[in-house]
């Protein structure tokens, strides 16, 4: 069912699952601003739902930010989303590669900086991360 | 964050880093080490000095800190914090609007002051003791 939607995001809960997946409504360049916007209804309704499953597919951003932008959005969604019910998040990767070292790197870091109490994977299939995120031993 | 403890006053003295919004997870990361800290020693009084320090971050996040922050004290043991504020208009209203929210949300175990004088706000920590 259809949680949430607006121009920059769709929310895609199901309940049976217990998974929250993530789309932009079309396929063009976001940017930071909107992104920003984006992460704040996710961690909206992640609180309101009590979810522990998440799938973030930003794939139809075609917009790479700078680092900056990266690190300021990504600390947002990440402490946003600290003492929630979430435990799993799957992103699905984009075929930009300097966009995902980016934002490898920057995984990196978050880990370093504060041990997550969720765990995060990448996936370039949305089948797997969908596999990854049901299976109950983690 | 800068950590210095008195053990003959058993006061805790933190200096709050820069909110800056890029570095909004390594300032959660700082207030989480110090939290570690006074729960780990059983500290019951804070000071944490925010005068110098700058703000440059949405509300909204701002307050998610505060929210993290506040709950992560809640189960310290900690009795007493003050804050070593600035005249700092912002950042002021910023705090002032985020302790109405969470005083319908929930009360907290520790009792909350602000001074602008570190000696008047060390008076306040000793005090009762």
């Amino acid at each position: 069912m259809i949680l949430y939607k607006d121009h920059i995001i769709e929310l895609d809960y199901q309940p049976a699952q217990d998974l929250l997946v993530t789309c932009q409504p079309s396929i063009r360049p976001y940017d930071a601003r909107e992104v920003r916007s984006a992460f704040i209804s996710i961690i909206t309704f992640v609180k309101e739902y009590n979810i522990t499953r998440l799938l973030l597919d930003f794939t139809r951003n075609t917009q790479d930010l700078s680092e900056t932008e990266y690190k300021t959005n990504m600390a947002q969604l990440t402490v946003g989303l600290l003492q929630t019910s979430l435990q799993k998040v799957a992103r699905l990767t984009t075929s930009d590669a300097i966009r995902e070292q980016k934002i490898a790197s920057m995984l990196v870091n978050i880990n370093e900086a504060l041990p997550l109490p969720v765990e995060v994977q990448m996936f370039s299939s949305k089948a797997d991360a969908v596999r990854w995120l049901l299976h109950k031993e983690g | 964050m800068v950590l210095d403890y008195d053990a003959a006053t058993d006061i805790l003295y933190a200096t709050r880093p820069d909110m800056k919004q890029e570095e909004m997870l390594h300032i959660y990361a700082a207030f989480a080490v110090m939290v570690k800290t006074l729960k780990e020693k059983h500290i019951p009084y804070l000071l944490l000095d925010t005068s110098s320090s700058q703000l440059d971050m949405h509300q909204e996040d701002y307050n998610t800190i505060l929210t993290l922050l506040s709950n992560d004290l809640a189960v310290t043991g900690l009795q007493k914090l003050v804050r070593l504020i600035s005249p700092d208009e912002k950042r002021e209203s910023f705090v002032r609007q985020f302790l109405k929210e969470i005083d319908v949300l929930q009360s907290l175990p520790y009792a909350v002051e602000n001074f602008t004088s570190r000696e008047a706000a060390v008076t306040w920590l000793k005090k009762n003791k």
